[in-house]
């Protein structure tokens, strides 16, 4: 464990010092902006238009960090033999993948917790109602951006970088649609397509249950079970994946 | 100390497509104290083994089998076991003293101890001027100053060098090997690949010499330059303000000695003749 948080703290450093949190800083500024001048073209509705665009624009630089630089942060250690540096020392395989993976986590909670705090702050600033659902709004982006950053780093433990990135975008949009999908009359109909709408719920995480967003916006009630329910679909599923990861990394040949 | 058994390492780039033997079918041992070094031209295979040897990769085929004084499972071998890889490449956003701590703590040096130890070793290796700097600052000697700290700030028993003499300056280079002997003569075993063959021949005792993938030569360095000898001496005199070198035959020797005495010239050199390593390899390879 101690050696997970060694690679966590040098992760995140590491990363925070590149040029990930000036852009933070800017998308923050941008996000002020955007919210502002969102909110003067909504007749009658800023609070409501500051608070989606804000959310919006979280979710977005989370996947981006998630998927772009999760589909680096191995592959980019390989080709710079960074990693031969660590990996040499009694630190093990799955102890060093997980240190990395919580280290660019670290850097995804804080990016939820700045850019999510800001657009509550412009929210209650045009006069909109606090709801505890916001808080859930932000954790469930920041698990959403952590499943895409898993899934980024196992495509990239077996294909290259600009593969894993397609194939992460697919599981994205895919664990989106997919929850739609299967209400569709044609899917209903087809045995066919049934099963194979099955086979995704399983593979594909459904993403549609951890997004809140119109809950928080339209003020609507959502009971604790769900959220408890979803919590545990998720920790479930991330358990499955990371132990397939895990399992790929330790027995990975890194040529 | 360890022992290479068979190792074969093959690629294949697509399945159409014949094997590639990087290793094949290498077998040697390194004994505790030695200092190996591990000779090869550009892509001769001295990575590949040290990767299989670091369980970086697997080889295909064959066995390396550590001595239980570097311990009984993987995670205790490697705290025994200090390396430093080719062309060390180091988180460039760190500063030299973060990376430091980061590998030393990995090492499970308590921080108080890796502080002092930092110190020591920066001072030492001609480091400590730049260790608050991040590390993309850094010039590739000077990382490769960084990265030969991380291999033995933890004191370990074994060394696995690789190219680690790349990339210095001349001064580097120096400093680099008489820190390889005083380690050598403190007990530690060191395993260093190169190919520039008079840095192996100046410090090491042992030579380990592969050529495609394949043992050419693993034994004393001494041995082989005694087992390449001639018996021919060169001698240098000189007579009338000319100096003279000439090859004369062990036999010859005293008789040729005593008539230039004789003849009242003054002698400069009499020495055994004995090749370079780098001859011998040369040849070998011929």
């Amino acid at each position: 464990m101690k050696n997970i948080l060694t690679v966590t703290k040098f992760t995140f450093l590491e990363v925070y010092r590149s040029k990930l949190m000036i852009s933070l800083v800017f998308l923050s500024i941008g996000l002020l902006g955007v919210s502002y001048v969102a909110s003067e073209f909504a007749y009658g509705a800023p609070a409501k238009v500051a608070l989606d665009v804000g959310l919006g624009i979280m979710s977005i630089s989370n996947l981006i960090i998630s998927i772009f630089i999760g589909a680096n942060l191995i592959n980019k250690e390989i080709e710079q033999r960074t990693l031969y540096m660590v990996i040499s020392k009694p630190i093990s395989r799955a102890s060093f993948l997980m240190g990395k993976i919580l280290g660019l986590s670290s850097v995804l909670l804080i990016n939820s917790l700045v850019l999510g705090t800001l657009s509550i702050l412009i929210y209650l600033l045009f006069k909109g109602t606090y709801s505890s659902l916001m808080f859930w709004t932000i954790l469930f982006s920041f698990l959403e951006a952590f499943t895409v950053l898993v899934f980024a780093v196992f495509f990239s433990l077996i294909t290259n970088t600009t593969l894993s990135v397609i194939f992460t975008i697919a599981v994205f949009i895919v664990g989106h649609a997919i929850n739609e999908t299967s209400k569709l009359l044609l899917v209903k109909v087809s045995s066919f397509y049934s099963s194979l709408i099955d086979i995704s719920f399983i593979l594909v995480p459904n993403f549609y249950k951890l997004n809140l967003k119109d809950f928080v916006l339209y003020q609507q009630n959502i009971s604790n079970d769900y959220l408890l329910s979803t919590l545990l679909y998720l920790a479930f599923y991330l358990l499955a994946l990371l132990s397939a990861v895990l399992l790929i990394f330790k027995n990975k040949n890194l040529d | 100390m360890i022992e290479f058994v068979n190792i074969t390492k093959k690629f294949k780039a697509n399945f159409w497509e014949k094997d590639f033997f990087a290793l094949d079918n290498v077998s040697f041992k390194i004994h505790q104290g030695d200092l190996v070094g591990f000779l090869g031209a550009n892509g001769a295979g001295k990575t590949t083994l040290i990767k299989s040897l670091m369980e970086f990769s697997r080889q295909t085929s064959g066995e390396i089998i550590f001595d239980p004084v570097l311990g009984l499972n993987s995670l205790e071998i490697k705290s025994n076991i200090g390396y430093l890889p080719e062309r060390a490449y180091l988180y460039q956003h760190l500063t030299g003293r973060e990376f430091l701590n980061y590998t030393g703590a990995l090492n499970n040096i308590s921080s108080e101890k890796l502080k002092n130890l930092i110190k020591e070793w920066s001072e030492k290796i001609q480091i400590d001027y730049a260790l608050d700097r991040q590390i993309r600052g850094y010039s590739k000697g000077m990382q490769q100053r960084l990265g030969f700290i991380s291999a033995l700030i933890h004191g370990p028993k074994f060394l696995v060098l690789d190219e680690p003499l790349s990339g210095l300056d001349p001064i580097g280079r120096k400093e680099f090997k008489t820190i390889m002997k005083e380690l050598n003569n403190e007990g530690i075993t060191i395993f260093f690949s190169s190919h520039i063959v008079s840095d192996v021949e100046e410090i090491c005792n042992k030579v380990v010499f592969i050529e495609k993938g394949k043992l050419i030569y693993n034994g004393s360095i001494d041995e082989i330059i005694i087992k390449n000898s001639n018996d021919n001496y060169t001698l240098k005199f000189i007579k009338d303000d000319v100096i003279f070198t000439e090859s004369i035959k062990e036999n010859q020797k005293n008789q040729i000695l005593s008539n230039l005495i004789a003849s009242n010239v003054s002698i400069l050199e009499l020495e055994k003749e004995k090749p370079t390593l780098e001859e011998i390899i040369y040849k070998i390879k011929q």
